[in-house]
């Protein structure tokens, strides 16, 4: 781990910096460089101030001048005053806006390249990091703009301004600030670096903390259920406890740098002060050249100490950005294109499949197969058989290593999977998955996921939308346990849908399907598992009728789905091993007719 | 806010045992900024005392002034360095502390007391909102303690040297550090408890839009949830946006009042100068130390943009907090079970008061060692029955475990004595060991072999190259739902309870695979009261001496 961190490049953050800084230059446009401006010009008003109080003060202290005199030169200071004021606001209002467009963009951004990568993808990924990165993460980001890059104009103009003004009036002070004012950087090039690299370890462990509490708390119940609430507890008391000391030992190094920063910058005003005063008293300075640089040399430094405390927003910036960089960096699949119009007869040929998750045996190991428009195909297998990640390739979620998928759609044209568009194919699916999510929303909100938007052209049936949804309900045996929820269809769903059994996130699952009336292609994933026997009837009975006039795959476990299927495919090890219709399977008296006399299950 | 007092008064407890750490890092910090004060006052007044004596006597001790400015500087300089590490110490502390206080405060009250607010939701808005409450102590309560205490004693001193000037310094002061503040506060505060809301409603959506990605691909709606991503981020963003935007207009603000002070400084002192009551070399000292004087309050208008979002933070969590625990109370100590008999009386359950009853009138007694399958479709209530054994809702009617009403029972020992497998269980985001090891910490390596292998996951875990270090996902994710479902009933039974509630065990597993686990399941528990629920007949003749059908919440024959 340590070897791996050294080994990294030589600058580390730099490459995430040049990331971050091509997609400010495309999101903000010119919002930014106003923001500089602006800034660098409030910030310069400073000298003109700074000038007209020396001039007041001086004759008043050396001479002893009436009030009046003093006036003269106070009274001009109240507008610039106002005109500063009037500039920062500007300048913030700019950087702030910029920043806006930079989070929104990148937002925008990953949640495209996360969807794009899929849920087979990003199945075995905590919830938590991602949500994170997507949120605190973009989040981070604002500083680096809103203040790190907005506050540069001033750092590159001011303190050259005050340099040359403080050169022509005493050049001995200019040299003090000539002379520390590069070393002030330097240091903070140097310390920020070691603190870069802890800061990076950092962000890793308040992700995987995130990850530790949202476990934590979303899965209470089960830790109550196992009597182990007390060994969370100190999991997550140790948790805190490393990332306090981890954090800390960040920070004394990062704090260090602007120790050295503040120790330059006050020991060369009090250098400053000194040396104007010995040359005060021998004369070879005024009062009111004296006075105006001493007021001048803390702004000097002003900029450069905004620097240190916006450098360590811009270490957060830039741990995040490495963290979005590289996860937008994730290869998906380059996406098809093609939209042919596939029409409502489809049929699927796959030869010699094959994909697997990562290292060992893969999961689809070499499968043919053939889906024939108006046929149901029903899949079984034992479980860790491959039938779940055919699935994923059928569906587009993910691409076969090896081997091809084909579409055959309208008359004899036949596409590359790969060369469509995953929208346009998904449109032609109609799908019940292993494990439906229930979203946060009513049960109705969460059947009529996949009904046209209102304002879009409603495909087929007319009726509106919660007529569409009550059918969809009826189809799939849900209507009734809908109605006897505390508010029917507008019965918020808890966590996962807490308050519904299996059986009922399955017949919800069914209705989202049945809304899809025109899709050509059904494809369900233990679509009946978990209903009770009459309702199992009246589902299969259901999906029956759906599935009439399509292509169809059933994945199941329930022998009883078995009645449904022209046609019966058995998988095992990631092959598909046996196949033909009940009978001819029986008949052949292999592993199937073996399932099938051992099945004490089937109904 | 009319509430703001008491919800401060429980911050400020919390905060209690760290409340040496804290006035550590306050002292440090007020001895910084008088020292930045007593700085640029000795500078100012050095160069004018020496201007002056270079123009008359051309004599001055400059030795004590020259040592004193050196002295500020260091002491301004190591000051805010250890300030800052004694502040973030003591931040970090409380933060880890106010973890577990609210793990503590939430674990009795889940499930029954939780089950209005979504998992990801409630995890997530309570990271953000503790996150946020950090800030309460570290820029919130520091800064303003700071400053108060900073702000009189410079005034003060001002006051000492020209009463006029430590006036105008002192009204400006509080203009700055409290009005300019005040004002920007009360236009931040509903911009910044809609970027709380917005945040917490992004996570639940971004959770959401991850967890059901299958779902939302299925339906064609990923391209109207991503529009609905967006204006939501669009909507934090600009919440965020218009909350800073009122605290940098106030730091420009308070930019403002400090030159204004020094305006006014040196108009007044000038003037005394002419009136002859004041020494000509003080001018610039007080101009300068108006200057500097304002490093006390210019965390302010930064500190008082929180405000809104601490207060509305620590009022969700303390809300939360504070609910009654749904269920209890329970009695200290529990009574021991005479066998492993279950009973059930007319019993009733609701899970919501409104709602229908998911037990209506239950009677059912299990013998002590009977293997019992309860046979139902969904909805029967066959899952409560599990539920109200581990006493996770309330419920009328009687129901006594081993010949005692189970009310007599302390929960920790209820849950030793039941042990569930249930349908919702979670597995967690960890390796396959620790996932067993949540269940029994002390287990065996044997034990966990032999568990796994009653549940048939001996073959599963002989083909995983890392055994039992793979990490399973979240959720599981990375096993079948078949195999997940299998790891949940070793975890059980790794426990080994004196009585066994397995929830649809056999749920997406295939014939031979159920059939196998059934066996298994009934061969380990010979002579144990197990209760198995399922809606598949065939699972229950398979394993059960007795079987019960149950419909609409009661026994049906």
């Amino acid at each position: 781990m340590i070897d791996a961190e050294t080994e990294e490049r030589a600058r580390p953050g730099a490459e995430a910096e040049r990331w971050l800084k091509g997609r400010i230059a495309a999101a903000t446009g010119s919002a930014l460089r106003r923001a500089m401006w602006l800034g660098a010009l409030a910030s310069a008003l400073v000298v003109p101030q700074a000038w007209l109080l020396a001039h007041a003060i001086a004759p008043v202290v050396m001479e002893g001048a009436p009030i009046g005199r003093a006036l003269v030169w106070l009274t001009p200071v109240l507008p610039l005053l106002l005109a500063r004021l009037a500039l920062a606001h500007a300048a913030d209002r700019a950087a702030l806006g910029a920043a806006l467009r930079l989070k929104g963009d990148v937002r925008a951004a990953l949640l495209r390249h996360l969807a794009a990568l899929g849920p087979a993808r990003l199945g075995g990924r905590a919830t938590g990091d991602l949500a994170t990165t997507v949120i605190e993460g973009v989040d981070a980001l604002e500083p680096y703009v809103a203040r790190y890059l907005a506050h540069l104009g001033t750092l590159a103009g001011l303190p050259l301004l005050i340099l040359a003004v403080v050169l022509s009036r005493d050049w001995i002070s200019g040299l003090v600030l000539l002379f520390t004012a590069p070393v002030i950087p330097l240091f903070m090039v140097l310390l920020g670096q070691g603190a870069e690299r802890l800061n990076r370890r950092q962000w890793r462990r308040l992700a995987r903390l995130s990850g530790r509490l949202l476990d934590g708390l979303q899965r209470l119940t089960t830790l109550k259920m196992l009597n182990a609430e007390a060994g969370e507890e100190s999991r997550l008391a140790a948790a805190a406890e490393a990332y306090r000391t981890s954090t800390m030992a960040v920070l004394r190094v990062a704090f260090l740098s602007s120790l050295a920063l503040e120790f330059f910058a006050t020991v060369a005003i009090a250098m400053v002060a000194v040396l104007i005063g010995f040359r005060l008293l021998d004369g070879a300075l005024g009062f009111e050249a004296a006075f105006f640089v001493l007021l001048l040399a803390p702004e000097f430094y002003a900029p450069l100490r905004q620097l240190g405390v916006d450098y360590h927003a811009r270490m957060e910036a830039l741990a995040a950005a490495e963290r979005i960089a590289a996860l937008l960096g994730e290869p998906g699949d380059a996406p098809g294109a093609a939209t042919p119009e596939l029409g409502r007869a489809i049929s699927l040929r796959c030869r010699g499949l094959r994909f697997g998750w990562g290292e060992g045996a893969p999961a689809v190991d070499g499968v043919d197969l053939d889906l024939r428009p108006g046929e149901i195909t029903v899949l079984v297998g034992p479980s860790g058989a491959g039938k779940s990640t055919l699935l994923s390739l059928l569906l587009g979620f993910v691409s076969p290593q090896q081997g091809t998928i084909e579409v055959g759609g309208a008359g004899t044209s036949v596409h590359d999977l790969s060369a469509l568009a995953p929208d346009h194919w998904m449109r032609q699916v109609a799908l019940v998955p292993q494990r439906p999510h229930m979203f946060e929303g009513t049960v109705a909100d969460n059947i009529s996921l996949g009904a046209p938007a209102d304002g879009e052209p409603a495909t087929g049936n007319p009726a509106p939308r919660r007529e569409r949804v009550r059918a969809a309900a009826r189809l799939a045996a849900a209507d009734g346990f809908i109605a006897a929820l505390p508010q029917g269809y507008d019965t918020p769903l808890g966590e996962f849908g807490q308050t519904l059994s299996g059986g009922q996130v399955q017949r919800l699952a069914l209705a989202r399907a049945f809304l899809k009336q025109t899709a050509p292609l059904l494809i369900m994933d233990e679509g009946t598992a978990g209903l009770d026997r009459a309702t199992e009837a009246r589902v299969t009975a259901a999906v029956r009728e759906l599935a009439r006039g399509r292509t169809a795959l059933i994945v199941t476990h329930r022998l009883a789905t078995l009645h449904l299927a022209d046609r019966i495919l058995l998988m095992e090890a990631g092959r598909i091993v046996e196949e033909g219709t009940r009978a001819e399977l029986l008949e052949k008296g292999g592993r199937f007719a073996a399932l099938l006399g051992e099945g004490s299950l089937a109904a | 806010m009319s509430d703001a007092g008491p919800v401060i008064s429980r911050l400020l407890s919390l905060a209690r045992p760290y409340r040496g750490w804290m006035l550590l890092a306050g002292g440090i910090a007020c001895l910084t900024i008088l020292a930045s004060v007593a700085l640029m006052a000795v500078a100012g007044w050095f160069i004018a005392a020496m201007a002056i004596a270079g123009v008359t006597t051309g004599m001055m001790n400059y030795f004590l002034p020259a040592a004193a400015i050196r002295l500020f500087a260091i002491l301004r300089t190591g000051g805010r360095y250890f300030e800052r590490l004694v502040s973030h110490e003591a931040t970090f502390r409380l933060l880890a502390e106010l973890r577990l206080w609210l793990f503590r405060r939430l674990a009795p009250l889940a499930p029954a007391g939780l089950a209005d607010r979504r998992g990801a939701d409630l995890a997530a808005g309570l990271q953000a909102d503790v996150e946020t409450l950090q800030h309460a102590y570290l820029r919130l309560g520091a800064p303003i303690v700071v400053a108060l205490a900073c702000g009189v004693l410079v005034v003060a001193l001002l006051t000492a040297l020209h009463p006029p000037t430590g006036l105008v310094v002192g009204a400006l002061l509080i203009a700055a550090g409290g009005v300019v503040p005040g004002l920007a506060r009360r236009a931040a505060e509903r911009p910044g408890s809609e970027a709380v809301a917005h945040r917490a409603a992004l996570r639940v959506a971004v959770a959401d839009f991850l967890q059901g990605g299958t779902d939302l691909r299925a339906a064609g709606a990923v391209g109207r949830r991503l529009a609905a991503l967006d204006a939501l981020g669009d909507r934090f963003a600009d919440a965020q946006r218009r909350a800073a935007l009122h605290g940098a207009f106030a730091e420009a603000a308070v930019g403002l009042c400090a030159w204004l002070a020094v305006w006014g400084a040196a108009l007044l002192a000038a003037g005394a100068v002419t009136a002859g009551t004041l020494a000509p070399p003080l001018v610039p000292a007080l101009a300068l130390a108006a200057l500097a004087s304002f490093e006390a309050v210019a965390p302010l208008p930064g500190a008082m943009q929180r405000w809104g979002e601490v207060m509305a933070a620590a009022r969700r969590l303390f809300a939360l907090a504070d609910r009654p625990p749904p269920i209890g109370p329970f009695p200290a100590r529990s009574p021991a079970p005479c066998d492993d008999g279950l009973d059930f009386r007319a019993v009733r359950l609701r899970y919501a008061p409104d709602g229908a009853p998911a037990l209506d009138g239950l009677d059912l007694t299990i013998a002590p060692g009977c293997h019992m399958a309860i046979l139902g479709p969904s909805g029967a209530g066959k899952s409560s029955i599990a539920r109200l054994l581990l006493r996770f809702w309330d419920y009328e009617g009687s129901v006594t475990l081993g010949g005692h009403d189970l009310r007599e029972y302390t929960p920790e020992d209820l849950r030793r004595l039941v042990g569930l497998a249930a349908q919702e269980a979670h597995l967690f985001n960890a390796t396959l060991r620790e996932n067993l090891r949540v269940a029994a910490p002390e287990a065996e390596e044997e034990a966990l072999r032999r568990c796994l292998a009653l549940a048939g996951l001996d073959e599963v875990l002989g083909e995983l190259p890392e055994g039992l270090d793979t990490w399973i996902g979240e959720g599981g994710a990375r096993l079948s739902a078949g195999q997940a479902r299998r790891l949940v009933i070793a975890r059980t039974l790794l426990r080994a309870p004196l009585i066994l509630v397995l929830d649809e065990p056999t749920e997406n597993l295939d014939a031979t695979t159920s059939r196998r686990l059934l066996a298994a399941l009934a061969r380990e528990r010979e002579g144990r009261t197990t209760v198995l629920i399922t809606h598949d007949p065939a699972a229950a003749r398979l394993f059960a001496e007795r079987i019960v059908h149950m419909e609409a919440g009661r026994i049906a024959g």
